[in-house]
């Protein structure tokens, strides 16, 4: 088709042969074996397993406060650009984070604490 | 519906809403597997100016489990792309769309195919055209033409269809969700003392004249077969939908769309038609849809204590009084698990069986090695059809009557020869066929009728 047309689409998962999968047991089991690899390079850490220590010095709460910030603008739908940090209710210390379609669980008491606090 | 609008978190997302899955012994190539499955439910055909269109973000699945564990061995995998040629308009086309690449189609789709197995991913193709929806004469002269372009072969000897069709399945929505009040037996529906009706009725079909999104694939069988001297001719076949984790709205200010980061999550599923329809209650539909048909142990009670066959005597009293003492008994109906978690041993229909193992997953269960009727009965295999419905499902098989009847008592005998099925069991029906459907049948590939265009069916 003619190339000069705005494009939409989501990276698909077999696109990538490390997340293709076998079955929905396989993909799990080694999502999480991806996850931690993932998290341990993006976040600059030594490891991700339950209990991941950040690798700066934590800037004490009440120094932090809620900052809006500049939006990404771009012309189609990658969304790499974007990370997105979820603090399910209930358990204590795990954050979720989302980036393209990757997933990486951290579990860090302090940081979901002052990010808590950060969005009251 | 057979899967249409069937959960509440679904009913909410037409484009990941599996609506239908059929899987048959292609008829005219009988060495290849159909698998269709249907997405983008209750389409009305004039719907513009932004018709209807496959999720550029929702991960299609078509499933393939041929081990009989319930996991999938084989997946093919659709990714759909919006392409637009002139976003200053607000037009989908700007004049005739007479062939698939004709630049006066504005807004158009294309996908690419993947097959993944054993941990290996295979790209099938990129760039395929999906065709536009059936506008009407003006827009799309000749929609079959277009729909015969968007049919591709794919390496491996696979054809590939994306892209609407006509409603293939007929039911009666508006008697069936009216209190289960069916047309043909309307003056036995006692349950809440309205008498109102004094005699049958005629089915109507409720999705005529209405279209859907179809994603379909002939695929050799030998392509589906695990392999090995003397494979199971038996496959369980399910689509799913998925989608990303989160989206954050108004997250691009160029454009306004939305932007979806994280893994993908299911969030649609089917296998059977009707079970998360009617067996599965309302505060576990969401969660069906979300789990693989491995799971489904943990949906068992459902299908063993069917609630729609209490239901049915608790409508039409005096009815079904064997039905009546077998729901009182509190019997499993393995019948009903056998045809809808773990397929039919051999041994209890003569020259049959689609048994995949004890595994209770719920699975459309094709057995290959059965070849296609010459004289189709839309009973299936309660026709005597045994290239029908539970073996696998033709685009014309009467799954509400084969379901409705099943559930009404007559398939028990399958597993307790002594029990006597109701006369009414081998009755009840929404008295719809497949001659209900106005947009015939096709005798090939994709084998589901030319969509109703929009300018024919305005409302």
């Amino acid at each position: 088709m003619p190339g000069n047309d705005q494009s939409m689409s989501r990276p698909m998962p077999s696109e990538d042969p490390e997340r293709a999968r076998v079955s929905r047991r396989a993909m799990l089991g080694a999502a999480g074996v991806g996850a931690a690899g993932l998290a341990a390079g993006a976040f600059g850490m030594q490891s991700a397993k339950a209990s991941v220590k950040p690798a700066v010095k934590p800037v004490p709460a009440k120094k932090v406060k809620p900052r809006r910030t500049k939006p990404v603008v771009t012309g189609s739908q990658d969304s790499s650009d974007h990370i997105v940090v979820h603090l399910a209710p209930g358990r204590k210390g795990d954050i979720d984070i989302y980036r393209g379609t990757s997933h990486v669980q951290l579990n860090d008491p302090e940081l979901a604490d002052r990010l808590r606090r950060s969005s009251q | 519906m057979s899967s249409h609008r069937e959960a509440p978190e679904i009913s909410r997302d037409p484009a990941a809403d599996s609506t239908d899955v059929y899987a048959f012994v292609s008829p005219d190539a009988p060495d290849t597997t159909t698998l269709i499955a249907n997405y983008i439910p209750l389409q009305e055909p004039s719907g513009g100016p932004n018709f209807y269109e496959f999720g550029w973000d929702v991960l299609y699945d078509i499933h393939i489990d041929n081990n009989g564990d319930g996991e999938a061995d084989i997946t093919y995998q659709f990714k759909f792309h919006v392409h637009v040629r002139d976003p200053d308009t607000f037009l989908y086309n700007v004049g005739p769309i007479t062939s698939i690449d004709s630049t006066n189609w504005n807004r158009y789709q294309t996908y690419s195919v993947h097959r993944i197995e054993g941990g290996k991913t295979t790209v099938l193709a990129d760039g395929l055209m999906v065709p536009p929806c059936n506008i009407g004469p003006l827009s799309t002269p000749n929609f079959a033409n277009l729909a015969s372009e968007a049919i591709h072969t794919l390496p491996g000897g696979i054809k590939v269809y994306a892209g609407q069709r006509a409603e293939g399945f007929y039911v009666d929505l508006g008697s069936i969700f009216d209190l289960g009040n069916l047309r043909p037996f309307e003056q036995l529906h006692a349950k809440y003392g309205m008498h109102i009706f004094s005699k049958s009725a005629p089915g109507v079909n409720a999705t005529n004249h209405l279209n859907v999104h179809s994603i379909a694939l002939q695929v050799p069988t030998a392509q589906l077969l695990a392999s090995g001297s003397k494979p199971n001719p038996t496959i369980g076949v399910w689509t799913t939908a998925s989608r990303q984790k989160t989206r954050i709205y108004d997250g691009n200010k160029t454009t306004g769309m939305s932007v979806d980061s994280g893994p993908w999550v299911q969030v649609s599923r089917l296998g059977n038609p009707l079970v998360n329809e009617v067996l599965i209650p309302m505060g576990k539909k969401d969660l069906w849809n979300t789990k693989p048909p491995m799971d489904d142990k943990e949906f068992v009670s459902y299908f063993a204590q069917p609630g729609l066959s209490a239901l049915l005597n608790d409508l039409y009293p005096g009815v079904f009084p064997h039905l009546a003492a077998l729901v009182k008994s509190k019997k499993a109906r393995a019948d009903i698990e056998a045809i809808l978690l773990t397929g039919i041993p051999s041994g209890i229909i003569d020259g049959f069986s689609n048994y995949t193992g004890a595994t209770l997953a719920d699975m459309l269960r094709l057995n290959t090695s059965i070849q296609p009727s010459k004289n189709p009965n839309i009973l299936g295999v309660l026709g005597g059809d045994l290239a029908g419905y539970p073996n696998g499902r033709r685009v014309f098989d009467d799954v509400v009557t084969i379901e409705l009847r099943a559930l009404a008592g007559l398939t028990y005998p399958l597993i307790d020869p002594s029990y006597k099925p109701d006369a009414a069991a081998s009755e009840v029906d929404d008295g719809l066929t497949n001659k209900s459907v106005k947009a015939p049948y096709l005798n090939a590939f994709p084998y589901l009728g030319t969509p109703y265009s929009g300018f024919y069916n305005p409302a």
